[in-house]
């Protein structure tokens, strides 16, 4: 990475898009976690 | 062309064509108007749920509910975007707007429709909620009124589109093609026509139902809503990025960073947004799970790719424009340096992260057929839906008002410092309210009931997780400081126009 727009030009917003994934995998799975308590399988 | 009907910003050096301003400022006075009548709305229907107060009775409880869902999911943004239309067809391409009677008169429809639906459901003649689903039946001038409001936007988005016209014809801007932001806005409007299609295609048969003409099916109701119901949201977000893509131009000279990948996420939104839409009635029992799963688990992603792609080209193009006026250290300076008193910045930040982080994840959540009936009329659906019209649009819109002010109404901004407290006060309270909605509804807490404490006195006792009055309190405290914010939008927006210092 350097700063004469050679490369990737916005690195905080990389790392900004990695957190937003980061945080949708957390809640899809905790959502996934909670149907699985209501809808357990026996 | 003729040039007297022009006048030249000095600021921005956008011709700005004199019966459209005119237009333009009709739209949006009209849609504040709207915002704070649906806002004193919210107030009640927020103050009435949470239980520490419970303010209002059951009846005007779901009266104020069917106003502030009419008054701010439709009325307020489809005035606003009407604005945004013309002022993105005319002023943005320094084109001349295609027939502004035809504008006046569209405008009149609007206004008659809003105050017929107004006026049906604060005389207790409509309580059937934003959906109004069958057997819930209204009065027909309330039916009349949506119809007249859906007809005189529909005339709207098509003076958009002659503008348009007009102005590649006369060749009125320098590009080949339109720019991002027109772009946007005519993807918006391509949307708002097929939505207002399926309005009409719905309550023309419930106004007919409801004089006694004709029968209703309750689950082709449903269905043919909800092509218009969701997608009027999809309007919302189309022109929403549109003035996320404009905000990050005005306030920090910001360039799209590939122009060709964010038109195709535009396309993307008009071709599969609206069939995505039938995530609202996935637990319905009358419709297939095959189609449930071919709109929500195939086509919705692809309307949701759109959204990504926007949500990483608004910022990424931010960050390039500050890296380029010198923020360059670290990953995050350009960030902790970027313009934060801006109120159009602010604004369009806090916009960005309600709408993609809150409203974003939880909308393919929740739209996710499985975890759908867990969170499905549940308060979870709400908070979602909060965090993207309100959050996310009515922010973005509020952010680029502090523009429109001095380009279209040509008064300097009053109250500048109160203005820049605004986004945030707006902000932070939304998104505690979308936050206290979400989580309250993970413990099942239902969406529109009046009491969720005693359920109005029914035999069924049932007793809450204690953790529910907490997020109920988170909420009310972000609905309060989300008024202050909308309040202090008004009063600077409102003061600005009637004694603002005006420019030349």
């Amino acid at each position: 990475m350097s700063d004469n727009n050679e490369g990737f030009g916005a690195p905080g917003t990389f790392a900004l898009a990695v957190v937003f994934l980061i945080t949708f995998m957390v809640i899809y799975f905790l959502n996934f976690k909670y149907l699985s308590g209501l809808w357990e399988l026996r | 062309m003729a040039d007297q009907d022009f006048r030249t910003c000095p600021t921005t050096g956008l011709k700005v064509h004199l019966p459209a301003e005119n237009l333009i400022k009709a739209n949006a006075v009209a849609a504040v108007v709207l915002l704070l009548i649906g806002g004193i709305a919210a107030l009640g229907v927020a103050l009435t749920r949470w239980p520490a107060v419970h303010l209002l009775p059951a009846d005007w409880f779901y009266r104020m509910l069917t106003l502030h869902g009419l008054a701010m999911l439709i009325a307020w943004i489809i005035f606003f975007e009407i604005a945004g239309l013309y002022l993105g067809a005319s002023v943005l391409l320094s084109a001349r707007l295609a027939a502004p009677k035809v504008g006046w008169l569209a405008f009149v429809l609007m206004v008659v429709g809003v105050l017929l639906i107004a006026a049906m459901v604060l005389t207790g003649q409509a309580d059937v909620l934003f959906t109004s689903y069958p057997p819930l039946q209204a009065h027909p001038l309330y039916y009349l009124g949506v119809i007249l409001f859906a007809v005189g936007a529909l005339i709207g988005c098509f003076i958009f589109f002659a503008t348009l016209y007009k102005a590649r014809k006369e060749g009125t801007y320098p590009h080949q093609s339109f720019p991002l932001v027109t772009f946007g806005l005519a993807c918006a409007a391509m949307i708002a026509v097929v939505t207002l299609l399926h309005g009409a295609a719905i309550y023309i048969p419930t106004l007919l139902w409801s004089l006694g003409l004709m029968g209703m099916d309750p689950s082709a109701y449903r269905l043919v809503f909800w092509g218009l119901g969701h997608p009027s949201q999809q309007i919302n977000v189309a022109a929403m990025i549109s003035v996320w893509y404009l905000l990050g131009t005005l306030t920090v000279g910001m360039k799209p960073i590939n122009q060709k990948l964010c038109r195709t996420a535009f396309v993307l939104y008009v071709l599969f947004i609206n069939v995505a839409s039938e995530h609202h009635i996935l637990v319905d029992p009358v419709f297939s799970n095959a189609h449930k799963i071919w709109n929500t688990g195939y086509v919705m992603h692809l309307a949701v790719l759109a959204s990504m792609i926007h949500a990483l080209a608004v910022p990424a193009g931010i960050e390039v424009a500050l890296r380029k006026k010198g923020y360059t250290s670290g990953l995050f300076e350009w960030l902790k340096k970027a313009p934060w008193s801006n109120p159009a910045f602010s604004a369009l930040m806090l916009s960005i992260f309600g709408f993609g982080f809150m409203g974003g994840i939880t909308g393919v959540t929740f739209g996710t057929e499985q975890v759908n009936i867990t969170a499905h009329n549940t308060w979870r659906i709400t908070g979602h839906f909060h965090a993207t019209v309100v959050f996310g649009t009515t922010l973005a819109f509020m952010g680029v008002t502090y523009y429109v002010l001095p380009l279209i109404f040509r008064r300097e901004v009053l109250g500048m410092s109160w203005a820049k407290l605004q986004p945030w006060f707006f902000g932070i309270g939304m998104m505690l309210v979308s936050g206290g909605m979400m989580l309250a509804g993970a413990y099942g807490i239902p969406r529109r009931h009046w009491d969720i404490v005693n359920f109005g006195g029914s035999p069924f006792a049932f007793t809450w997780d204690p953790t529910v009055f907490m997020w109920l309190g988170v909420f009310g405290i972000g609905a309060l400081l989300a008024a202050v914010g909308g309040a202090i939008y008004i009063l600077v927006t409102v003061g600005t126009i009637l004694f603002g210092k005006k420019l030349a």
